[in-house]
C-alpha cells in the first residue's frame, strides 16, 4: 500500500467520524427529523456492503489493494455503525411524524437498497466469493429495506444500533467475520419481522374490537337514535364525540376532529359547524383554536383530498402544517370527506400515534365508513326536522294563505256607473298589500288600497288588523268621509305597528249620483287616471303622511275629489308592480305601468288588468317579483 | 349585478360626535338587519348625528324607508340627528309619495349637512 491510498482511507475515516457530530447535536436538542435513521442507515448500509465485498474479492496488489486490508476497515466501519446509532437516536428526540416526501425518499431509497444489493448478489461470480458469505447480506439487505420502509418503534433503533456494531466488530476479529456477519444479519431481520408482526397485531386487535357487532350497533344507535328535542343543540356534540372517540379507539389515533361544512347541514347543528369540534387524546370535544388557522386548515385538508372519494393520508406544509402541529401535534392526517350529490358536507380527521407513521389501508376504511355513518346520519336527521318544520310551517302558511284570500272581495260589488277588477298577486303565500271594495248604502262604493311595509307573514298579519278596523268603522259609521276612515284607522292601527312598519293607504268612495270620485291619502302610490275629456292619462299625486311615519297628534286628513266622465279609467297599483325588474335590473316604473294602461284603454277593467299584468310578465321574464303586486282598474259608464 | 346593500362609517371632520355613514347599492329587506345593527351600535357608542350619504344610494324600499324612518326618529328622541344627503331623484320620490319629506331632514351635500348640525 502506498501513501496516497493510506491518505485517501484516513480522511474518508475522519469525515465518516466526524459527520454524525451535528446530528448528534440536533437530535439532543429535539431538532432531529425522523426521517434521518432510515435515510442514513441506507447509505450506510450501502457502504457497508460495498466495502465487505470489496475486502472479498477486491485486488491485493495495485492502486486499490488496501480494500484487502480487512484490518484496516474495522475502523472505518465502526464510525458507520456510530451513525446509524445516533441517527436511530435521533428519532426518540425529534419530533414525531415525517413529511410525506421523507417518506416517499426512504421508500425509494430502501427499495433501490434492496434490488441493488440483490443485482451485486447476483452479477458477482459465486466461483471467487463463497456464496456463504452471500446470504447473509443478501438477507440483510432485505430485511433492513422492510424495516426502513415501515413505521419503526423504538426498541427497533436498539435492535439496529446492535446490529450495526456487531457488523464493524466483525472487522475487529476478521476470522470470524462470517459469523458477526450473520449475527448482524439475523438481528437487522428479527427486528424488521418483530416490528411487522407487531404491526400486524395491532391492527387485528384494533380491527376486531371495531368490528364488534355490539360495538357498531352502540355506535349506530348513538349516532342514529331520534332527536330527544329537536331544540337541543348540545346532542350532536355528543354524537360526534362518541363517533370520534369510537374511530380514534379502532385506528389507534391520539387526536381526531370533525368538520361540518356551515352550508350543508341545518342551521341547528351549523351552530356548532362554523366553528370546529377537536378531540385530542383524552380530552373532552372542543372547539378548535379559532379562526383563520381553523378555517385555513379545513380548506387546506380539503383540497388536499379533493380528487380523493376515499379516506387517505395527507400532510399539508406550511402555515396549515405549523397549525395542526400544535392542535394535533402531527403534521399528516388521514382525512375522511362525505359528500352529498357532490358537495361536501363535512369530514372527519385523524392524527396518528406519536410512534406511528401511517395509518393502514384498514384504518382508513374503518375511518370513512365511520365519518360517512355519522355524518349521514347528521344530516338525514337534520333534513328529516326540517321537513317536519317546513311541512307543519308550509301548512300553517297554507292556512294563512286562505285565510288572507278568503278577506279580499270574492266578486266586485255591483254599482251603478262603475265597472271594476281587483287582484292581489303575494309574493310569498302571505302578503302585506290590501285593497277593499265595500258597497255602502245610497248605491255608494268605498275602494281602499294599501301597502304595508315588508311582506309575508308579518305584514300579512297587519293587513289583516287593517282590514278588520277598516270593516268595523265603516259598519259603524257607513256615512263617514274617506279622510275621516282614514284618522279612525290611523288611530286604532299605529299603536299596534312596531318602530320599522308603516303603511300607506288610499281610500276611495265613488258616489254615483254625482259621479264623483272622493279620496284620502296616506302616502300611497299614485292615482293614474285616463280622462277621456282630454284623452290624456293624468298622474295624481295622492298626498299624505303613510300610517305609522306620525305616532302620535294625528291630523285631520286632506280630502280631494275626482269628477269621472264615462268611458274614463282609474288605475289603482302598489310599488310591487312599478318596482318589478326585467333580467337586466331595470325597473319597469311608473313609465312602465302607464304605457302599458295606455296601451290597452279600450278594453273593459277585467281585461285591461290581464292585459297590464301580461305586459309586466313579459317584461320581468323570470326575474322574481320583488314585492306583493296589487291592481285595481275603474271604469265609469 | 350586485344589488346588496354597502354601509360604509366614515369620520365627520371637525365632529366627534358625528359620523358620515355611506349608503351605496339598494337598500331593501334584505339590508335591514345589518343595517339595525351597524347604524344601532354607532349611536348606542355615544354617536349623536349621522349623515347619510345617499349619493350611490340607487333604490329604496318601503322596508328599508322604514328603517331609515326609524333611525331618524330615534336619533331626535336622543338629542340629535339623522340626516340624509345628496338623495337621488327616485329614492326622493318615494319618500314623497309617502309623505315622509317633512319627516326627514335632506340636504344638497354632506358639507351643507354638517353645517346644519347644533
Amino acid at each position: 500500500m502506498n501513501q496516497a491510498t493510506f491518505d485517501l482511507l484516513d480522511t474518508a475515516n475522519l469525515i465518516l467520524w466526524l459527520l454524525p457530530l451535528p446530528f448528534l447535536g440536533l437530535a439532543l436538542t429535539g431538532r432531529g427529523r425522523a426521517w434521518w435513521p432510515g435515510w442514513i442507515q441506507v447509505g450506510t448500509l450501502i457502504g457497508l456492503a460495498a466495502l465487505e465485498i470489496a475486502s472479498q474479492v477486491g485486488p491485493t496488489t495495485g492502486p486499490f489493494s488496501w480494500v484487502a486490508a480487512r484490518e484496516r476497515l474495522w475502523n472505518f466501519l465502526g464510525g458507520a455503525g456510530l451513525m446509524i446509532a445516533i441517527a436511530e437516536g435521533s428519532a426518540w428526540f425529534g419530533p414525531r411524524g415525517t413529511s410525506r416526501r421523507a417518506v416517499q425518499m426512504r421508500r425509494f431509497l430502501s427499495t433501490g437498497f434492496a434490488v441493488a444489493g440483490l443485482a451485486a448478489a447476483v452479477l458477482w461470480s459465486p466461483a471467487r466469493i463463497g456464496a456463504a458469505s452471500l446470504l447473509p447480506w443478501i438477507a440483510l439487505v432485505l430485511f433492513e429495506g422492510l424495516a426502513v420502509a415501515t413505521a419503526p418503534v423504538v426498541w427497533v433503533g436498539v435492535l439496529r444500533a446492535i446490529a450495526a456494531f456487531s457488523l464493524g466488530a466483525s472487522l475487529l476479529f476478521p476470522q470470524w467475520w462470517i459469523a458477526f456477519t450473520c449475527l448482524g444479519a439475523i438481528l437487522a431481520a428479527t427486528q424488521a419481522l418483530a416490528k411487522i408482526r407487531h404491526d400486524a397485531g395491532v391492527r387485528i386487535a384494533r380491527a376486531r374490537e371495531a368490528l364488534q357487532p355490539k360495538a357498531i350497533q352502540e355506535l349506530l344507535a348513538s349516532t342514529t337514535g331520534p332527536h330527544a328535542s329537536p331544540g337541543d343543540e348540545s346532542l350532536p356534540v355528543e354524537r360526534l364525540e362518541a363517533l370520534l372517540v369510537f374511530a380514534m379507539r379502532s385506528t389507534g389515533s391520539i387526536g381526531g376532529a370533525v368538520f361540518l361544512f356551515q352550508e350543508s347541514i341545518v342551521p341547528e347543528i351549523g351552530t356548532l359547524a362554523r366553528r370546529l369540534a377537536c378531540l385530542v387524546a383524552k380530552g373532552s370535544l372542543k372547539d378548535l383554536p379559532a379562526a383563520p388557522g381553523a378555517d385555513l386548515a379545513a380548506q387546506a385538508l380539503l383540497s388536499l383530498v379533493s380528487g380523493s372519494e376515499h379516506a387517505s393520508e395527507v400532510s399539508p406544509e406550511g402555515a396549515v402544517e405549523s397549525y395542526l402541529l400544535d392542535v394535533f401535534h402531527s403534521p399528516r392526517l388521514a382525512v375522511a370527506v362525505v359528500r352529498s350529490e357532490g358537495r361536501p358536507l363535512g369530514m372527519v380527521v385523524l392524527a396518528p400515534a406519536a410512534d406511528r407513521e401511517h395509518f393502514s389501508p384498514g384504518d382508513l376504511h374503518v375511518l370513512e365508513f365511520l365519518a360517512q355513518q355519522a355524518l349521514s346520519s347528521l344530516r338525514y336527521e337534520a333534513v328529516f326536522h326540517r321537513l317536519q318544520e317546513d311541512s307543519r310551517l308550509s301548512r300553517e302558511f297554507e292556512i294563512a294563505s286562505r285565510i288572507q284570500k278568503g278577506l279580499l272581495p270574492r266578486s266586485t260589488p255591483q254599482v251603478p256607473g262603475l265597472e271594476m277588477s281587483a287582484r292581489v298577486l303575494p309574493a310569498r303565500e302571505v302578503g302585506g298589500d290590501y285593497y277593499d271594495l265595500l258597497p255602502l248604502p245610497d248605491d255608494r262604493l268605498l275602494a281602499v288600497i294599501g301597502d304595508v311595509s315588508g311582506k309575508g307573514l308579518p305584514a300579512g298579519m297587519i293587513m289583516l288588523i287593517v282590514r278588520t278596523t277598516l270593516h268595523l268603522l265603516v259598519d259603524a259609521e257607513p256615512h263617514a268621509s274617506p279622510a275621516r276612515l282614514v284618522k279612525a284607522l290611523e288611530e286604532r292601527l299605529v299603536p299596534q305597528l312596531d318602530a320599522f312598519t308603516f303603511m300607506t293607504f288610499l281610500a276611495l268612495r265613488w258616489s254615483p249620483r254625482d259621479r264623483l270620485m272622493t279620496w284620502s291619502g296616506a302616502g300611497h302610490e299614485h292615482i293614474l287616471w285616463l280622462s277621456t275629456v282630454d284623452g290624456k292619462l293624468h298622474r295624481i299625486r295622492t298626498g299624505g303622511l303613510a300610517l305609522g311615519l306620525q305616532r302620535e297628534n294625528f291630523a285631520m286628513r286632506e280630502e280631494r275629489r275626482l269628477l269621472l266622465a264615462p268611458g274614463d279609467v282609474v288605475l289603482l297599483y302598489t310599488d310591487g308592480v312599478t318596482d318589478c325588474r326585467d333580467p337586466h335590473g331595470a325597473a319597469w316604473g311608473l313609465d312602465g305601468l302607464e304605457a302599458s294602461l295606455d296601451r290597452h284603454r279600450e278594453l273593459a277593467p277585467d281585461d285591461l288588468l290581464e292585459a297590464v299584468l301580461a305586459d309586466l310578465d313579459r317584461f320581468r321574464g323570470s326575474t322574481p317579483p320583488p314585492d306583493d303586486r296589487t291592481l285595481v282598474v275603474f271604469r265609469a259608464s | 349585478m350586485n344589488h346588496a346593500l354597502e354601509l360604509k362609517v366614515l369620520p365627520a371632520p371637525g365632529r366627534a360626535d358625528a359620523r358620515i355613514v355611506k349608503l351605496t347599492g339598494e337598500f331593501d329587506a334584505s339590508a335591514v338587519e345589518r343595517a339595525l345593527e351597524e347604524i344601532t351600535t354607532l349611536m348606542d357608542a355615544g354617536v349623536r348625528h349621522l349623515v347619510a350619504d345617499c349619493e350611490d344610494l340607487r333604490y329604496v324600499n318601503s322596508t328599508g324607508l322604514g328603517v331609515v324612518l326609524h333611525f331618524s326618529r330615534v336619533a331626535r328622541e336622543r338629542g340629535g340627528s339623522f340626516l340624509l344627503c345628496k338623495v337621488s331623484e327616485p329614492v326622493y320620490e318615494i319618500i314623497e309619495i309617502i309623505g315622509a319629506t317633512a319627516l326627514l331632514e335632506l340636504h344638497e351635500s354632506v358639507d351643507a349637512a354638517l353645517a346644519s348640525l347644533p
